[in-house]
């Protein structure tokens, strides 16, 4: 049960990196005049539009990979992961589920988040995940915005 | 764990799709449905065969356009400022006036204003049959410098056909009666 809710942090974790590491996030939103040097978000439209692009681009991908394209979108204002634990469990698995997925979540969360981009830091971007079990029946959901997270977690 | 795994291949594999396969086929409406054709995006009808790759075009036709419009195209002559977003149902245009626009508005300004406003949507996005079997939807807003929503105007790309015979009868800004570049798309994007 732990390892699970460690892997959908695990695999949060990678994504963020992924899409704040590998695509310069940062450089790109200026470059495209949406941020200025100091990180601030200066035109909302292409900020909107840039993050649809984002959006609509790991969507096209998860398609063809034949994975279920709603477990990840990003908006200008957050990105929401939704993730189906794939077996069938009795009440008091999923309490213990439910518990272990929070806690974990919460942990690992602001640590993963501080890994981002100095504009979507500065934009106080959210990340919420939702959990939901085999038949898509909401298990829990965690959300946080870049500016809850303690500085000393960085 | 199988989750993990899929999740882990498929965000390592990522970066290959951001890099490669970007082409800038949206730099000119009249050839996006060739383009489209090419790649297999649309079928020999025009008819959308791969939503998601259809979705990832128009995101970034629509980023494109944001940009283009933030560098020259935003205001024209008379100080009216134009926004625009596509979606996949449609477009949605944002108008706003540098002066006041009394509420009740006659009949025969509206029909001018609608007019105008129409017309120029239609003529960017008429010429791509894909916009016109998906039987788009074109939202136009219109503020006055209050700022006030004066206007709202919606209809349907295939309703633009006697929009093609030619100009309409005001080609000048509802603003102040000047000659309006605003209202047209920024050529080349």
């Amino acid at each position: 049960m732990k390892k699970w809710g460690l892997a959908c942090v695990l695999a949060v974790g990678c994504l963020s990196g992924q899409v704040y590491a590998e695509m310069d996030l940062d450089s790109r939103l200026i470059e495209a005049g949406a941020a200025d040097n100091n990180y601030n978000v200066v035109n909302e439209d292409i900020f909107r539009a840039y993050m649809q692009y984002l959006n609509a681009d790991m969507q096209a991908y998860m398609e063809r990979e034949g994975k279920d394209p709603n477990q990840i979108s990003f908006d200008a204002d957050g990105i929401q992961l939704n993730m189906r634990y794939p077996q069938a469990m009795d009440k008091g698995q999923q309490q213990s589920m439910v518990l272990a997925l929070r806690t974990d979540t919460e942990k690992n969360i602001c640590r993963l988040m501080f890994q981002g981009s100095q504009v979507l830091r500065k934009r106080n971007w959210g990340l919420k995940v939702a959990y939901y079990d085999v038949n898509n029946q909401p298990l829990t959901s965690v959300s946080k915005k870049m500016q809850d997270c303690p500085v000393a977690s960085k | 764990m199988m989750l993990r795994v899929n999740m882990l291949v498929m965000l390592l594999a990522a970066p290959a799709v951001y890099a490669a396969d970007n082409p800038a086929m949206a730099d000119n409406i009249s050839r996006l449905d060739d383009a489209l054709l090419q790649r297999g995006i649309v079928d020999k009808n025009y008819k959308v065969v791969d939503q998601y790759a259809f979705n990832r075009v128009l995101a970034q036709m629509n980023l494109q356009l944001q940009m283009a419009l933030a560098k020259n195209n935003r205001v024209d002559e008379s100080g009216m400022t134009m926004a625009v977003q596509l979606q996949p149902a449609g477009a949605s245009y944002k108008y706003s006036i540098p002066q006041y626009i009394p509420d009740s508005l006659d009949s025969t300004r509206s029909e001018s204003m609608n007019e105008y406003f129409e017309y120029y949507a239609c003529e960017y996005f008429m010429p791509s049959r894909i916009f016109r079997k998906l039987d788009w939807n074109i939202h136009i807003e219109v503020y006055d410098n209050q700022p006030q929503l004066k206007m709202q105007h919606d209809f349907n790309l295939n309703s633009c056909s006697t929009y093609t015979q030619g100009q309409p009868s005001s080609t000048t800004s509802p603003a102040t009666g000047v000659p309006a570049s605003v209202a047209r798309q920024p050529a080349g994007h």
